[in-house]
């Protein structure tokens, strides 16, 4: 029988060995996406010889814990009795338990008597896939054979041996084959340092102590998560979440989502969610499920994650539906478009009873890729600007936004420009805050921000790639009566004649010189405007967040003189005429 | 080599790759490999050396695939190992055109590979089956599998097969076709074991060396009495599928101190779109005409290629660099690659070979709701060109080895109807040797569809030489207007499609021609008695049905 405190002791140690993992592949990848966005996730796993649980994983892009899990379960399944020491494994079919074709899930089985018990795990976005265009997104999608090269469970490693020629057909199969490479190499590396780790906390503590702390591990995530439960009135919780475009012809595509609590246990419904569709936002189970835990971990900060924490949770998937599609069907972009829609509507049901834990939690982007052919090196690039799209963090009951991604999906940051500048034949021209664009609430939203970027340095012209979701349509929403945010839009060309506003998707080429702008909107607002206190409102005005004139038609509070202060007697004057309710 | 020993293993060894390719053909499910034989059989030694082939256009890919594949797995071949590739830039031509190898061994003895070459369904890409005019790379066209382990040991590799098949549309259908091309493998083997059973290694060995070494002989002996010095021929693509003007092959063919080269230096710059042909496949297609110009006892095997230099420039159309798109090579500029060469050699050899080309077309029907497409340039057939002596006649090259479709079983299963599959009038080329007559057919869909055009071949028909002209272009109208030379055509039911194929090429001066033969073409109704007036200068005579010079 293992105490609890060495039961603690060594679950800390699975979640730094998952930290490690984590820490090694951003600083060994040789593509942005990883080593400065750092969109890619580590995990430890436990195999009990039908099931794969994850034991703990590192702070990461959350859309990758459950996909990760359960690519990792389908590695298992396929190789079932042909496992051995020295196996990697790697995947990447959406339809095998993965997100889309670009993110790809490593493992290297453990073994312990024989059996493959404990498995570190990395997951990544790669850049280039082999896609009929550049980049990770194809817009003339209508079938996952169109998305790039993909693959159900494929050793690299088998027994130890290096397989060649699988490692030469990935390659073939991507724009990209130096930065490729070197992520894969990078992979493979944290894999080997996750292992070397699991295998030092065998030894110091024993095979026999190790399991039963792990069994430890699951069982007292799901007890604090049933305690957690039964705290929570029981009923069913509604929440809706609408997607502008499906970039292809649907437009105004909604996620339901129904969330009935009862006693300890948790059913999460998505009946009457929109039927799968041609575009590419087809959210597969893989996708869909890191969504759902993604919203209750974010209730549940303090509990430890892993598979112990989501057996309270049932789900319900309408198969053919956008939140688990029929193949052929596209997923591209559905790890943010739908995948995004699916974070917010769990969390527009469950601030119906938890308001004060309720926020922003997805991703509002408004992605751009660019490629063309670097003149100092002559060679092809793909690009994607995170810098595009930092902002949609929200506020959360106390908080305004803090100004940068929503939490859940902070761990993934914004290449620094300077980088950016120095990798690729582009410069940055614009990148700041603008005034009276934060979503209005007791706690206000994150300001928009605008950026304007154009080829520089650049051969010929660069073809741009632009997607913007969640545009004017369906902003992100806010909670408890805070306003929504203001929702995305980009300009082509702009400061031209020829200026375009993108709608939905532009696929085109800039040229030197040539300039898009692009807006993207903060997160929602927390509590009504107008019970911000009015020190606050000021303290915005003087930051240049928000004008006197949105302060007092949206906050209900005077900021005069020319030194910037609160007008008491005026502003309680519009309060007490506008009434304490919106 | 005891030479008759030597036509023995010879024989027998075109036997065992004719029984490989009869198994191919007899087991596949594919329309490309049942009815077009759009494949290659073939023994292959080291580095690539082919000592027996069933399909001339693919001997610069086998040979080059083969080697690639020898190359990447020199030290990693075993008996019972099946290795397999698509990718153009590993020696191939087409994303959809898979090389299987499989080493044969006598023991522990390694003597030589069998190769298997053909076209298999769709590994992903834009396109359903892979011909995506508006491809801007190779990676447009589908997946890419350079030299891959599938068998290992005579037990397949279930997770790299599994990685390959999943990214095809028709998984089934492609599965079917791999495991026919095993078969045929799986025959050689057999055949191959038997051969050393009977002769001994030692005899087979020299035997097969002897095949290479005659083919090696025998073109040497045949150009040895050809003339020296340096001919041309040029052939042109109407226009380069991106909006591009008209592109042109290029050949001078040049003989001295006994090598043949092929020069293929003056033609254009590799187009941006995916009319290009690998450098591989650029050999096969060159050598086609070279081989009718022998007349037909010169083996089809390596042997050739000791006294041929085909000379390219990177980033060519023959000849275009990674990662371009070259999904129809193998049609354009596979065409012109044939008819630059013939023309050519006919300048050298006058009345020795005529234009062996005819220019395809692309047109494909999809009706996505019910997953069905269908390659209706199939029904098309050009004209084959006049020779000096003869009219253009029977199935035209480079692809005589294909049937046409049956009518019948695609009215059973497709939303379409053909209303009309003719020859047509007046489309053969005029001369003294009037070119064979290209069809015309007329699509009638039943249910509303998307139809794929490519025309090539209307602006530059088959190239005629000798006097001879040329034969009418090809041209494709939907509800009796021209359709733009690469669209995708949204077709409502009831709708009607008319393509005609290119006329052959003729030979020599119209006026020339026997009045019968003239007489006879009016009589079938394939020449019109106005054109018979002005080109042949025949009249009909007033009383009679019969024609008289004017």
């Amino acid at each position: 029988m293992v105490d609890v405190i060495t039961c603690e002791v060594i679950r800390d140690f699975m979640e730094t060995v998952a930290a490690e993992i984590m820490k090694t592949l951003v600083r060994s990848a040789v593509s942005v996406m990883f080593n400065e966005a750092h969109d890619c996730s580590a995990g430890v796993f436990y195999y009990d010889g039908r099931t794969v649980s994850l034991i703990s994983r590192a702070d990461a892009m959350p859309v990758h814990i459950y996909a990760c899990l359960s690519s990792v379960q389908e590695c298992m399944d396929y190789f079932k009795g042909d496992l051995n020491d020295g196996d990697v494994i790697l995947i990447s079919d959406p339809y095998h338990g993965g997100t889309h074709i670009c993110d790809y899930t490593m493992m290297k089985p453990v073994f312990y008597e024989g059996k493959p018990i404990f498995f570190p795990s990395v997951r990544g976005h790669f850049l280039d896939v082999g896609a009929p265009y550049p980049g990770s997104a194809n817009a003339a999608a209508v079938e996952v054979h169109q998305e790039g090269f993909r693959f159900p469970p494929l050793k690299l490693y088998d027994k130890g041996e290096f397989r060649r020629d699988v490692w030469r057909m990935l390659i073939a199969n991507t724009r990209l084959p130096h930065i490729y490479e070197g992520d894969l190499n990078a992979m493979i590396g944290s894999c080997r340092v996750g292992e070397s780790r699991l295998k030092q906390v065998v030894k110091k503590y024993g095979f026999a102590t190790v399991l039963e702390a792990v069994a430890h591990i699951f069982d007292r995530s799901e007890r604090r998560f049933r305690d957690e439960i039964r705290s929570w009135p029981d009923g069913t919780y509604t929440g809706r979440s609408v997607l502008d475009t499906d970039f292809r012809d649907k437009k105004d595509i909604n996620v339901n989502v129904a969330v009935t609590v009862k006693g300890d246990e948790i059913e999460v419904d998505f009946s009457g969610s929109h039927p799968q569709t041609k575009g590419l936002i087809n959210s597969v189970p893989g996708n869909t499920l890191s969504y759902v835990y993604m919203a209750f971990t974010a209730l549940c900060p303090d509990i430890p994650v892993n598979s112990g924490f989501f057996r309270p949770i049932k789900t319900k998937l309408p198969r053919g539906s956008v939140v688990d599609p029929n193949p052929p069907a596209p997923a591209g972009l559905a790890t943010i478009c739908i995948g995004a829609d699916i974070g917010e509507a769990m969390i527009q049901a469950l601030a119906k009873f938890a308001p004060e834990k309720a926020g922003t939690i997805s991703l509002d982007l408004c992605i751009f890729g660019a490629w063309g052919v670097d003149p100092r090196y002559q060679n092809f690039f793909v690009t994607y600007d995170y810098n595009g799209s930092p902002v949609s963090s929200g506020a959360a009951c106390g908080t305004d936004g803090w100004g940068g991604w929503a939490s859940t999906v902070s761990a993934v940051q914004m290449e620094s420009m300077e980088q950016m500048e120095t990798k690729y034949p582009l410069i940055y021209l614009q990148g700041e805050y603008s005034m009276d664009t934060a979503a209005p609430g007791r706690w206000r939203g994150t300001p928009a921000f605008h950026m304007q970027r154009s080829p520089y340095g650049a051969a010929g012209p660069i073809m741009h790639d632009v997607w913007i979701q969640k545009g004017k349509g369906h902003p992100l929403q806010g909670f408890a009566g805070g306003n929504s945010g203001t929702g995305n839009y980009a300009v082509v060309y702009h400061g031209t004649p020829e200026a375009q506003a993108v709608e939905g998707h532009f696929l085109g080429a800039l040229k030197e010189g040539d300039i898009i702008f692009m807006q993207s909107g903060g997160g929602g607002g927390w509590g009504p405007p107008w019970e911000r206190d009015p020190e606050l409102v000021l303290a915005d005005v003087q930051n240049e967040i928000v004008s006197r004139n949105a302060a007092k038609n949206d906050y209900g509070v005077v900021i005069d003189g020319t030194v910037p202060r609160v007008d008491r007697v005026r502003t309680e004057e519009i309060r007490k005429k506008h009434g304490t309710s919106p | 080599m005891d030479p008759v020993l030597g036509q023995l293993v010879q024989s027998q060894l075109l036997a065992t790759i004719d029984d490989m390719g009869q198994v191919l053909a007899r087991s596949a499910v594919s329309r490309e490999i049942v009815e077009e034989k759009d494949f290659a059989v073939a023994i292959v030694l080291d580095r690539g050396e082919v000592v027996a082939l069933d399909n001339l256009l693919h001997l610069g890919t086998v040979a080059d695939s083969a080697s690639r594949i020898q190359e990447l797995f020199e030290f990693a071949m075993k008996p019972g190992d099946v290795i397999f590739s698509n990718d153009p830039y590993s020696g191939g031509s087409q994303i959809q055109d898979f090389t299987v190898l499989a080493p044969f061994y006598h023991g522990r003895e390694q003597i030589c590979y069998l190769v298997c070459r053909a076209h298999l369904p769709d590994l992903g890409g834009q396109i359903p089956g892979g011909y995506f005019p508006f491809a801007d790379d190779v990676w447009a066209e589908g997946s890419r599998i350079p030299p891959l382990k599938i068998v290992q040991e005579g037990k397949i590799v279930r997770d790299k097969l599994d990685a390959v098949v999943i990214n095809s549309r028709y998984p089934d259908a492609f599965m079917v076709n791999l495991r026919a091309m095993l078969a045929a493998l799986e025959i050689g083997q057999r055949r191959m074991g038997s051969m050393i059973r009977k002769y001994g290694k030692s005899q087979i060995e020299q035997g097969m060396r002897y095949c290479i070494a005659s083919a090696e002989a025998q073109l040497a002996s045949e150009i040895g009495r050809w003339p020296t010095g340096t001919y041309e021929g040029v052939s042109y693509i109407d226009h380069d599928v991106k909006g591009g003007s008209a592109l042109q092959v290029n050949v001078c063919v040049r003989l001295a101190s006994g090598i043949l080269t092929l020069d293929f230096r003056g033609s254009s710059p590799q187009s941006p779109g995916f009319v290009n042909s690998t450098r591989s496949n650029t050999l096969g297609y060159a050598l086609v005409p070279l081989y009718a110009a022998m007349g037909g006892s010169v083996p089809v095997n390596s042997g050739v290629l000791k006294h041929i230099e085909l000379l390219t420039k990177e980033g060519s159309i023959v000849h275009p660099v990674f990662p371009a798109a070259v999904g129809w090579g193998p049609y354009h500029p596979g065409a012109e690659i044939v008819s630059a060469v013939s023309l050519a050699l006919s300048s050298m050899l006058p009345g020795s070979v005529t234009n062996l080309s005819t220019k395809s077309l692309m047109i494909v029907a999809r009706w996505p709701q019910q997953h069905l497409s269908y390659p209706l340039h199939a029904f098309l057939q050009a004209g084959a060109s006049a020779a000096q002596g003869s009219d253009g006649w029977g199935s035209p090259g480079p692809f005589a080895r294909g049937t046409t479709p049956s009518i019948e079983m695609i009215e059973s299963h497709l939303p379409v109807r053909l209303r009309q599959l003719e020859f047509a009038e007046d489309s053969a080329g005029h001369g003294r040797w009037r070119g064979g007559f290209g069809n015309v057919v007329e699509f009638e869909f039943t249910s509303p569809c998307t139809v794929d055009v490519v025309v090539e071949g209307e602006a530059h028909p088959v190239e005629p030489h000798a006097k001879g002209k040329a034969g009418a272009g090809a041209k494709v109208e939907l509800d009796g207007k021209p359709v733009k030379h690469v669209s995708w055509n949204q077709v409502p039911a009831s709708r009607g499609l008319l393509a005609q194929a290119g006329g052959g090429a003729g030979w020599g001066d119209p006026r020339e021609r026997d009045m019968a033969a003239i007489q006879g073409d009016i009589d079938i109704g394939l020449l019109s008695p106005e054109v018979a007036g002005t080109v042949y200068n025949a009249r009909q005579s007033a009383s009679a049905r019969s024609t008289v010079k004017v």
